[in-house]
């Protein structure tokens, strides 16, 4: 497959993944669940929830889903994903929120409801401004 | 290096160990006779393995395959017991908890149920994927027996007996990707409204708690339950000597 520079290969994977989540038969457990598990983890970095961690776990799902799987679909629907963060690595990256684990929700927005309860909206009340 | 450890004839190598097998045998039938435990969920030696659970992915000289489908030959060398493969056996195991709704503490099949034993046995301590929480509908119609699908794992062994031995064919996978679904042949779409009965083998062979008989709540207490008192080694190798009698 051919791309030009204008095309961002995390969105190319991402498409793939999706693709494959929807394409697997659901006959075995790794190709069910894992191309579901790829195609959130990849919405996560692309709602800019991501961390070091999902490539870490991306990987994992690849590996694990390369051996496991009952058919060839299952086992290489991970073969763009594999590919597109050996060799475009900084798609990736640059939609790392920290070099921590993130956790998959917001946070400080899950807050907001204690802080209404408590009627409270400084600066204290936010997760983000804490140092 | 060392050379590789040369089987006698008529069996195989499990881990380094000889296994005996016998003509049509598959490795898993044969290891698990020999109480030589290699984790498996979807197949149990009454029927045809079915080869979805993945939970028996072994090496067999080299490639992965799943000891359930293949075919034991003399001189194969099968390895079962890896950190590689145990690995992927946890994974498997999480991945199967976080699809479905699985809340083991109230849960009746709780120590009967071979999803949480096999994650016992592969040391898996918690989910490490993000749980689906998926809405999924329980079927009470049925006088005698609950049909709660939060617990299923599709492993399609109530489709098989229903079939094989109960002739009745109440059972069947639908759909496809996450959405495979266990079904039930009626109008309705409820069992309720099929022939089912508590004395089939279909109503007694789930291995999760996804069939249920009803107004059995905990007669068997906690600490006291099949998973309590038998290793996993112990009651598979118990039900290939039974199905080997009753074939």
């Amino acid at each position: 497959m051919v791309f030009d520079r204008s095309r961002d290969m995390f969105e190319v994977a991402r498409n793939f993944a999706h693709f494959f989540e929807h394409e697997s038969c659901g006959f075995c457990t790794p190709c069910r669940v894992g191309t579901a598990l790829v195609a959130r983890r990849m919405d996560k970095l692309a709602a800019g929830h991501g961390s070091r961690v999902d490539l870490d776990v991306l990987l994992e799902l690849d590996g694990l889903m390369h051996v496991a799987t009952h058919c060839g679909l299952g086992a290489t629907a991970c073969n763009p994903l594999r590919d597109t963060i050996a060799k475009f690595r900084p798609a990736y990256e640059k939609r790392l929120k920290s070099l921590q684990f993130e956790p998959g929700f917001d946070l400080d927005a899950e807050l907001s409801v204690a802080r209404r309860l408590t009627g409270r909206d400084d600066a204290a009340a936010h997760l983000g401004s804490l140092p | 290096m060392t050379e590789p450890h040369a089987p006698a004839p008529g069996s195989f190598v499990l881990d380094g160990q000889d296994v005996p097998f016998e003509p049509g045998d598959t490795v898993l039938r044969a290891a698990t006779r020999e109480g030589r435990y290699i984790p498996h969920l979807c197949w149990t030696p009454e029927f045809a393995p079915h080869g979805s659970c993945r939970l028996c992915i072994v090496r067999v000289n080299g490639r992965p395959g799943a000891a359930c489908t293949v075919a034991a030959a003399d001189g194969l060398d099968v390895q079962s017991d890896t950190a590689e493969l145990n690995g992927y056996r946890r994974t498997m195991l999480q991945m199967l908890f976080v699809e479905g709704n699985h809340f083991c503490p109230s849960c009746e099949k709780s120590g009967h149920c071979l999803l949480q034993a096999t994650a016992y046995q592969m040391g898996m301590l918690g989910p490490h994927f993000e749980e689906f929480y998926p809405s999924r509908p329980v079927d009470a119609s049925h006088p005698a027996v609950l049909l709660d699908s939060n617990r299923c794992i599709l492993c399609g062994l109530c489709v098989r007996a229903s079939r094989d031995i109960d002739g009745k064919n109440v059972f069947a996978l639908a759909g496809h990707g996450l959405k495979t679904r266990l079904i039930v042949d009626s109008d309705s779409g409820r069992l309720g409204d099929t022939d089912f009965a508590l004395g089939d083998r279909a109503a007694s062979i789930c291995p999760v708690g996804a069939i249920l008989p009803k107004r059995q709540g905990f007669v068997v207490p906690i600490g006291e339950r099949p998973h309590d008192r038998q290793s996993l080694a112990e009651s598979a190798a118990e039900a290939v000597a039974a199905a080997g009698e009753t074939s």
